[in-house]
C-alpha cells in the first residue's frame, strides 16, 4: 500500500500529465497541503516510487527559465495508476459514513 | 532601497551557499534541482532544501558497508597515527628552525663539521616531510577509491582526526630544555598547524580526488609510488619516537615506541590497498565504480 506522500506525488503527476516535473509537481503540492514541500522528501519520493515502478523519469529539454538546465520529467506507469486507485478506493471505504463537514460544523 | 540592496544580498548569499552545497549531489540532481530553484527563485529557503536533500543521499550512501570500513581502517588508525607523527615532526623542526634561523650565524657554514650537520638536517626533514604526504596521499586514495561518494565526508573526518587525534604538546614541547623555542606561537601553534594543513590535509585531498576519478589503475606508476612510498617508510619506521598522547590536562604517555610502530603498521593497508587495485585490473575485472 502506498504512503500518503506517495499518492499525493502520483495524483499531482497524473494531474500534471506532460508537464509533471519536480518544480510544478512541489508547487501543486504545497498548494494541496497548505505546508511546505521540502526538496528531500520529493526527490527521495520520487526514487522510491521509480525503484517500485510506479513512476518513470527523463530528462527533459532545458529551458530559458531554468538557466539552460534540465528537468525531470515524471510519467505514471501503470503500475502506478493501480497503486493510487488502490490507495484511493481504502480511503473511501475508510471514510464511508464518517461526514468531516458535519462533524467540524457540530464542535464548538 | 536599503532593504531590496539586503534582500538583493541575501539572494546573491543563498545562491552561493546552494551552488556550493549543491556540489555534494551527484551532477545529474545537482543540475535539475539547480534548475528548480532558479524557476521557483527562493531565497535562503533553498539552500535549507538542498542541505536537507544532501543529507538524506548521503544518510543512504552510509547504510552501504563501503565508508564504514574506510572510517574504521583509514580514517580512525590513520588519522590519530598522521597526528600524531605530524606533531612530533613539527616538533623537531621546529627545534631546528629556531636553531638554525633564529640564532643563525655564517659559522654554520664555515665550519665543516656544521656544514655537514646542517645538510643532513635539511635532508632528514625533507625525506620526513616527503614520507608525511606520501602516507597521507595513499590515504586520501584509499578513501576515495573505497568510499568515492563518501569520501569527502571521509576525507573531512581525516582531517579533523589528524588536527584534534593529539594534544598540541609533543614530547619536544613538553621538555624544558626547547622553552626558548615554544615559547614563541610561530613554533608552538603556527609551524604545527601549517604542517598539518600542508603535509597531510592536502594530500589527502588529492589523494582522494585520484582514488574518486580512478576507474583503472595506471599500473606502472602505481607500482613505483608503492616501491617509493614502501621504501621511504622502512627508513623512518625503525626511528619512529614515543611521544605524548595529550587528550586531556593531563598527560596520556605512550609507554613504549612499540606502541607507536604498531599503529603506524595501518599505512601498510593503503599501500596494499593500491596494489591490489594493479592486480585486480591487470588480472581481474576493472574496479567497480
Amino acid at each position: 500500500m502506498l504512503g500518503e506522500f506517495e499518492y499525493l506525488v502520483l495524483t499531482i503527476s497524473a494531474r500534471l500529465g506532460d508537464e509533471a516535473y519536480g518544480a510544478a509537481i512541489r508547487r501543486d503540492l504545497e498548494q494541496a497541503t497548505g505546508h511546505r514541500c521540502s526538496l528531500g522528501a520529493l526527490y527521495t519520493t520520487l526514487d522510491r516510487l521509480e525503484s517500485k515502478g510506479l513512476i518513470s523519469t527523463v530528462m527533459g529539454d532545458p529551458t530559458p527559465a531554468r538557466g539552460g538546465r534540465a528537468k525531470r520529467m515524471v510519467r505514471v506507469t501503470a503500475k502506478g495508476i493501480r497503486g493510487a486507485t488502490a490507495f484511493y478506493n481504502a480511503i473511501l471505504q475508510a471514510s464511508r459514513g464518517v461526514s468531516w463537514e458535519a462533524r467540524i460544523a457540530i464542535a464548538p | 532601497m536599503g532593504s531590496q540592496d539586503r534582500d538583493c544580498a541575501v539572494r546573491k548569499f543563498s545562491r552561493f551557499l546552494v551552488d556550493v552545497v549543491s556540489r555534494a549531489l551527484q551532477p545529474d540532481e545537482r543540475e535539475v534541482v539547480l534548475g528548480d530553484l532558479q524557476e521557483t527563485g527562493e531565497g535562503f529557503r533553498a539552500v535549507q532544501d538542498v542541505v536537507g536533500l544532501v543529507v538524506r543521499r548521503q544518510a543512504t550512501l552510509w547504510t552501504h558497508w563501503r565508508p564504514w570500513l574506510a572510517l574504521v581502517t583509514v580514517v580512525a588508525p590513520l588519522g590519530v597515527f598522521l597526528s600524531h607523527i605530524s606533531a612530533a615532526w613539527a616538533g623537531g623542526t621546529a627545534i631546528y628552525s629556531w636553531l638554525y634561523v633564529d640564532n643563525w650565524t655564517w659559522g654554520y657554514l664555515r665550519s665543516p663539521g656544521a656544514r655537514h650537520e646542517l645538510a643532513w638536517t635539511v635532508l632528514g626533514f625533507g625525506l620526513d616531510y616527503v614520507t608525511l604526504a606520501s602516507w597521507a596521499w595513499a590515504s586520501g586514495y584509499t578513501l576515495g577509491s573505497l568510499s568515492r561518494e563518501t569520501s569527502w565526508l571521509n576525507a573531512a573526518l581525516l582531517s579533523l582526526v589528524t588536527f584534534v587525534g593529539t594534544g598540541s604538546l609533543t614530547v619536544q614541547s613538553a621538555n624544558p630544555f626547547n622553552a626558548a623555542a615554544f615559547s614563541l606561537t610561530f613554533y608552538r601553534a603556527i609551524l604545527p598547524t601549517s604542517l598539518r594543513a600542508v603535509l597531510v590535509v592536502i594530500p589527502a585531498y588529492w589523494g582522494a580526488c585520484v582514488g574518486r576519478r580512478s576507474t583503472a589503475v595506471s599500473g606502472q606508476r602505481t607500482t613505483i609510488g608503492v616501491v617509493v612510498m614502501g621504501i621511504l617508510t622502512l627508513r623512518t619506521f625503525p626511528f619512529l619516537s614515543g611521544g605524548y598522547l595529550v587528550l586531556s590536562p593531563r598527560m596520556f604517555p605512550i609507554p613504549a615506541d612499540w606502541h607507536l610502530k604498531v599503529l603506524g603498521l595501518t599505512v601498510a593497508w593503503p599501500l596494499t590497498y593500491m596494489v591490489a587495485g594493479v592486480w585486480r585490473s591487470r588480472w581481474g575485472k576493472p574496479a567497480a565504480g
